[in-house]
């Protein structure tokens, strides 16, 4: 019968695809699971304190930055999860003889540099008004790291398609004692709304196939780095509310209800790019994400008073990326469980 | 024992080579010939007779990914074995779930070219294969070259059953374009 024709001949596929499919990943991951967990139980006899287990900057964080690369390096395998998927040569030389080489042999992992402005995007667009955000919302922020997912209490990680992007304006009234007791002060903030096609949850329920806002009170706004219409990224996501948050003052009129109850946890450093050919942009201060098989990237396109960005962007391909965001996920995951 | 060792040892005709290789490689193989015979004693002797088969065909051949070689030759026996288990009526396991669900992948019958060569059409899927995005790929590759249940790739992929089944379904109806494109008929 035809279809038991074609059973028989998915057969022959190539073998790095038979390789990259193999069952038995998750076991694996349950072991490093069990790993953390064996950790965590003996930090606990051993430093006795929480804040010695539960503080994400403990030795306890520490080790945890680092096991990612080392876990990955050491057993060739951060996770449960092949980091040089397709690493191998396929192998066309057995028992059939009969497999055409129909791909290029893969090579080993290529770390050397790239220039940014050899990287091939999707055309990406921005309108004047959303580069003129940040004018209203300029602030002292401290420094992303990966903690900031747990402290921040990540809701979800999506990877999608921005598909619109415009500024929402507010106009509301708060009851204030600035100019006179209980005055009403008239005030407006704006945000930054995002349209996002998601067609990947790496984090959280999954709610691929879905079309969501997000909704920030703050923006990236240098231009080349900037979320731009049309691109996709990958965004951590969390719980923000239904309305815009009023400073502690009380509530006297207006409209404060929020397009979006989600934010991303960290809108101030470039946002994770997706290239055209599936690789990720990303900046290095997700520590985990970029600590196997990246590739600095020089950014030849950045304006000089960006150049901040110039030496902490790298890149990092498909395989790799999931990988290292499943261990990074699993992380996330324990330290919501022992929060 | 890392692979090229354990070819080694066939190659030097040492009896180590078996046990070597079932020591790695015999659960994985089990794996796969129970996903199609679903029978403990079938897929012990189909496992058997991989390695019988890894002996007489190492040397000449020196596999690079020793588990993918042992992979196609106990997925092939199994295959076979259950044809002939089934030749009147068909068995448990995965196979008449996966055969069924294949149909979605058959061109129409007036497509230009019968009785297509096994290298073009095996050609054709790696091809195809290569242009998926990598989780499609190991979902299809999961369930049609390891024939395993909706159930576990679900799990492994921390996916839900009813994603697993309509990414399935898509890549099934892609491929049927494709090899309508291709002008292929089975």
């Amino acid at each position: 019968m035809k279809e038991e024709r074609m059973l028989k001949l998915i057969g022959q596929i190539d073998n790095e695809y038979i390789m990259e499919a193999v069952p038995g990943k998750k076991a694996a991951k349950k072991n490093v699971w069990l790993k953390w967990s064996a950790a965590a139980a003996c930090l606990c006899l051993i430093a006795i304190t929480a804040f010695m287990v539960f503080n994400w900057r403990t030795p306890a964080g520490d080790s945890y930055v680092d096991a990612g690369e080392g876990d990955a390096l050491l057993d060739g395998d951060p996770n449960g999860y092949d980091p040089l998927p397709g690493g191998q040569l396929a192998d066309n030389t057995e028992v059939s003889q009969q497999i055409p080489e129909t791909l290029a042999p893969r090579t080993e992992y290529d770390t050397s540099p790239v220039y940014y402005s050899s990287l091939a995007f999707a055309d990406g667009e921005l309108n004047e008004e959303v580069l003129a955000f940040s004018e209203s919302s300029m602030m002292d922020v401290k420094a992303f790291d990966e903690a900031t997912l747990s402290q921040d209490h990540c809701y979800k990680i999506i990877e999608g398609t921005v598909v619109n992007l415009y500024v929402k304006h507010y106009t509301y009234d708060i009851y204030s004692d600035k100019f006179e007791k209980n005055g009403i002060m008239h005030s407006r903030t704006d945000t930054i709304v995002y349209e996002i096609a998601v067609d990947r949850t790496w984090y959280g329920e999954d709610i691929s196939g879905d079309t969501i806002l997000i909704e920030d009170t703050s923006y990236f706004t240098e231009p080349i780095l900037a979320v731009k219409v049309g691109r996709r990224y990958v965004l951590p996501l969390y719980e923000y509310g239904e309305s815009i948050w009023t400073l502690g003052h009380e509530y006297a009129g207006g409209d404060i209800t929020r397009e979006s109850r989600y934010s991303t946890i960290y809108p101030y450093h470039p946002q994770i790019a997706v290239t055209d050919d599936g690789s990720y942009l990303i900046p290095k201060d997700w520590s985990t994400l970029t600590a196997v098989n990246a590739r600095d990237v020089i950014m030849d396109t950045l304006d000089e008073e960006y150049s901040y960005y110039q030496d902490k962007m790298c890149l990092v391909d498909a395989d790799t990326f999931a990988s290292q965001m499943s261990v990074l996920v699993s992380r996330i995951k324990y330290h919501d469980r022992y929060r | 024992m890392d692979d090229k060792q354990i070819v080694d040892l066939y190659w030097a005709r040492s009896e180590n080579a078996i046990s070597e290789t079932s020591k790695k490689y015999g659960k994985y193989c089990h794996y796969i010939a129970g996903n199609i015979l679903h029978n403990n004693e079938d897929s012990e002797e189909c496992v058997n007779d991989t390695y019988l088969r890894a002996w007489e065909a190492m040397p000449p051949h020196r596999p690079e990914k020793l588990s993918a070689f042992l992979g196609k030759i106990v997925r092939n026996l199994a295959l076979d074995r259950y044809k002939q288990h089934t030749a009147k009526k068909r068995g448990d396991g995965q196979v008449p779930i996966a055969l069924d669900e294949l149909q979605d992948c058959i061109p129409a019958s007036d497509s230009a070219t019968e009785g297509i060569d096994d290298f073009i059409l095996i050609d054709i899927f790696n091809r195809f294969l290569a242009g998926l995005p990598a989780e499609k790929r190991k979902i299809f590759v999961r369930r049609y070259w390891y024939l395993s249940p909706i159930k576990e790739i679900a799990n492994d992929y921390s996916i839900s059953e009813s994603k697993v089944k309509v990414t399935l379904l898509r890549i099934r109806n892609d491929l049927r374009q494709v090899l309508e494109k291709e002008g292929v008929s089975l």
